[in-house]
């Protein structure tokens, strides 16, 4: 069964670059465009992992990511951090906030790719 | 008693008896008297001794002259019997001895009689039982010869001459008996005697006194020689005064002697009369000297009290002296100087207790004063210190009512900002009152407003407001320094006169001004420093938003090109793809001077923290070198490593360190065209020593001081030629700082350049503070 990716990024062309990558790749790609539809649609869809802006309307990524650790029906999915914040201290802050991941933007669509791959086990 | 204590009681002194004046008066005194009697008694004795020995020595004389005499008549009288035998009408032998029997026969005192003729035979003798044995040599020169004694008689041979036939001679023993009482009876002088001695020391005479008997033999021939009025001992071994005197008829002397003691009578009657009279001077001068003494001693001692009476300040004894000499004139001298230091002293304990009233007071206003700075200066609130102001103004005044008005700088207008105890009735009058005092611009000239008593102030219309509210005088403090006036103390009180001395309350006013002063610097820089923190974050906050808003473009660009170049979007023609491998570098180019910014900003916002974690040097040195290696592979460098065996494992922060190497090492390699970089590591005694070298042109002294510096490159130039941002060794610099350690360079031109990181082995947070 295909693996299911949901993308919760407000900026069109990262969410673009993320689609073009990991349909590519195989996976089935699920979008949000803020922190509050992102939560909605990951307790709905329930997908096999969450990549996470973490600068979102509404509601930022470290909020929902917290939101989804905090309820056990998408606990279990792998949250990883995909952000601007490049600043040191920034990924202690994600992995604080529930993240399994973490990845400072302009990241490499290679290096994404491999990491995906590494937590869905599909190498 | 003894005499001492006696004297000691009669006159009692706190020096001791034998350091006492009195002491050395009398001695002095006695001793003198002493000397002159006892030299005055040897004088004496001495002259009387010579007289007496001299004049007993002249008796003596006169006696033995006399003496001699009549032992010379004795011997005479013998002599004129014998000589009958030598008549000139016996001229046969048998007439002599007819002349012999017959003169035997009357005279009992010859014992024998010889004739001898001119040839020494002896021709006739004749004797009587006892007389001298026939044979006996005889002695033929006329006279007297040697006495001998026989049979306890004193015998001697007299020879006497006839006229015929020449040189014939009658030698007759005669006894000399009657010589035992020849001396005349009279010796001179008490207790003496005589007697008269042969020269084989047999006494043939004596007086009644003596000690010897005729015949007794004494152990000396004293008759040998002549002596007058010498000492010597007498035959029974007293000590005597004597004189000889030899006979000339016989053999024989003389002696007169005198035991000394009855000789030296009038000596000793002498020195008894002295000693009487050496005891009774003794006696005289002790009195007199006592008496003396306690005239001069006494009133002294009057003196010395009374001197102590004024060194002990008891000025008000009086020393009594009524002798009418140099010492009452003494005493008058000093009780006048009592009189004087009375007075004076007197004068003097007012005076000082004047001053130590005042220094009293000066002290508790000082401490008062000193409290106020300390409570007004110990504050840089500026409502505090008006605060405080008034209450010290209260304190040190007395005074219930203060109020401490502020000039407001800007607009020059004066506000109240502290007040206590102002009754309301007098609210208008005081305002009034502030506003009259109120420094203007001339502030320096402005000197304190002093209302000592209201009810005297005509001038002011406010004052039966005032009084009314019970206040009676007032006090204005301008409160101003050398920058102008800063506002006003008003102190009101009860009670009429000056709270405090006018130095005491300048002092206050100057501190209450330097507090205000500092209060207003301080709330100045307080607005400043808060201005330049908020200006702080602000910069932050936005090279952080900064940072964030260009990478999400520069994601765009990166993450595209990656596609394209991964074929993700169908092939792409070589040119395409040379382009994009372009687009790609300049993308992370502008990644990396992103980076630089933001590191940079976060170093100097203080807001950049080490995560300390153990990291392995050598590890480290290998991922630079890794990442490093296309980059030198490209320019044809050969990057060599010189790691040193078994380093320590580091503590620090590794990300961190990482990036300092790898701008170490992307520098050298930057700016290197040929040769090689080589990076070396050696730990020792706690600290790291990691170099890069490289065979690039080298850096000019005059520039290796500032290439650590911001935004700095060797000329601009090179910035140009080698593109980057000038933050990078800056940053490098600083995080080796964080972590306690330090960077340098050492370089040549043309002979590349050596960079060396000291790092602690062991970063700790603590350095990192530090």
């Amino acid at each position: 069964m295909t693996k299911r990716i949901l993308i919760v990024e407000d900026t069109e062309d990262n969410r673009r670059i993320l689609r073009d990558l990991l349909t590519v790749a195989g996976y089935d790609l699920l979008e949000a465009t803020d922190g509050g539809s992102g939560v909605a649609l990951a307790l709905k869809e329930r997908p096999d992992l969450v990549l996470m802006d973490i600068q979102l309307p509404v509601l930022d990524g470290y909020e929902a990511t917290r939101r989804l650790k905090a309820d056990p029906a998408t606990r279990h999915i792998p949250v990883v951090a995909v952000t601007s914040y490049a600043l040191s201290g920034d990924e202690g802050k994600a992995l604080d906030a529930g993240c399994d991941g973490y990845v400072a933007k302009p990241f490499s669509p290679r290096k994404i790719l491999a990491l995906v791959r590494e937590i869905l086990q599909d190498a | 008693m003894s005499l001492r204590a006696r004297l000691s009681a009669r006159f009692p002194d706190r020096l001791p008896w034998h350091r006492s004046l009195f002491r050395k008066y009398v001695l002095t005194l006695v001793s003198l008297v002493a000397l002159v009697l006892s030299i005055n008694a040897g004088v004496e004795t001495w002259i009387l001794y010579r007289e007496t020995v001299r004049s007993v020595a002249r008796a003596q004389g006169e006696y033995a002259q006399e003496a001699e005499r009549s032992v010379e008549a004795a011997l005479g009288e013998i002599e004129r019997q014998v000589s009958w035998v030598t008549r000139a009408s016996a001229v046969t032998l048998q007439q002599h001895r007819d002349d012999y029997e017959l003169l035997l026969q009357q005279a009992p005192g010859v014992l024998t009689l010889a004739f001898i003729d001119a040839s020494g035979r002896v021709q006739v003798r004749s004797g009587r039982p006892g007389g001298a044995a026939a044979g006996e040599p005889l002695p033929t020169r006329p006279g007297f010869a040697k006495p001998v004694f026989r049979d306890g008689r004193s015998l001697a041979a007299l020879v006497v001459s006839h006229a015929w036939p020449e040189q014939a001679v009658t030698v007759a023993e005669v006894g000399l008996e009657p010589l035992a009482d020849a001396l005349p009876a009279a010796t001179p002088g008490s207790g003496s005697y005589a007697y008269l001695v042969d020269t084989d020391g047999r006494v043939l005479g004596r007086t009644a006194a003596s000690p010897v008997a005729v015949g007794a033999e004494v152990a000396r021939a004293e008759a040998a020689g002549a002596e007058a009025g010498g000492f010597g001992r007498s035959p029974d071994g007293r000590a005597v005064l004597r004189t000889l005197r030899p006979v000339a008829a016989l053999p024989a002397g003389i002696v007169v002697e005198q035991p000394l003691p009855e000789a030296l009578a009038p000596i000793r009657e002498l020195l008894l009369r002295l000693a009487w009279l050496f005891a009774f001077g003794l006696v005289v001068a002790i009195c007199a000297s006592l008496v003396l003494a306690r005239r001069m001693v006494v009133p002294i001692r009057a003196l010395h009290a009374g001197a102590e009476h004024l060194a002990a300040n008891r000025f008000d004894h009086r020393i009594a002296i009524r002798t009418g000499d140099e010492f009452e004139a003494l005493a008058d001298s000093f009780n006048r100087m009592a009189d004087e230091l009375s007075g004076s002293y007197g004068r003097l304990e007012v005076e000082i207790e004047k001053r130590t009233r005042d220094l009293a007071r000066s002290v508790s206003e000082l401490r008062a004063l000193e409290e106020t700075g300390r409570a007004i200066v110990g504050s840089l609130d500026l409502d505090a210190v008006t605060a405080a102001i008034a209450a010290r103004a209260s304190a040190l005044t007395g005074a219930r009512t203060i109020l401490v008005y502020l000039r407001d700088e800007a607009g020059g207008v004066d506000g109240l900002a502290a007040a206590q105890g102002v009754p309301d009735a007098a609210r208008a009058a005081v305002a009034e009152l502030a506003l009259a005092a109120m420094p203007g611009s001339d502030a320096a000239t402005r000197g304190p407003l002093a209302i000592p008593d209201l009810s005297e102030a005509a001038w002011f219309p406010g004052r039966a407001a005032m009084r009314e509210a019970g206040l009676s005088s007032g006090l204005a403090l301008p409160l101003s320094d050398a920058e102008g006036a800063l506002g006003l103390v008003l102190v009101l009180r009860a009670e009429p006169g000056p709270p405090a001395s006018p130095d005491v309350m300048q002092s206050f006013a100057h501190q209450a001004a330097l507090a205000i002063r500092n209060a207003r610097l301080f709330q100045e820089v307080d607005a400043k420093n808060r201005e330049l923190a908020a200006a702080d974050r602000h910069k932050t906050h936005f090279f952080a938003n900064m940072s964030h808003e260009l990478r999400t473009p520069l994601n765009a660009v990166l993450g595209y090109s990656e596609l394209l170049v991964d074929g993700l979007y169908g092939p792409l023609s070589d040119k395409a793809l040379d382009a994009l491998e372009r687009i790609q570098i300049n993308g992370r180019h502008l990644l990396s001077l992103i980076n630089d910014v933001l590191d940079f900003t976060k170093i100097e916002a203080g807001s950049l923290t080490l995560s300390m974690q153990d990291y392995s040097m050598p590890a480290m040195i290998e991922q630079v070198v890794a990442a490093a290696a296309s980059l030198a592979h490209a320019k044809n460098l050969a990057l060599t490593t010189e790691v040193a065996e078994g380093l320590p494992v580091g503590q620090g922060d590794e990300r961190r360190l990482t990036q300092v190497l790898m701008n170490l090492v992307g520098n050298a390699i930057k700016f290197t065209e040929s040769g090689e970089v080589r990076v070396a590591a050696k730990a020792a005694g706690g600290w790291f020593t990691v170099s890069v070298t490289d065979t690039g042109p080298g850096i000019a002294a005059a520039d290796q001081g500032r290439i650590f510096d911001e935004f700095q490159q060797i000329d601009s130039s090179s910035t140009r030629k080698q593109g980057g941002t000038g933050l990078g060794l800056s940053i490098a610099r600083k995080l080796v700082l964080l972590h306690g350690g330090r960077i340098d360079v050492e370089s040549e031109p043309g002979r590349g350049a050596v960079f060396r990181v000291h790092l602690p082995v062991r970063a700790s947070e603590e350095r990192q503070a530090a």
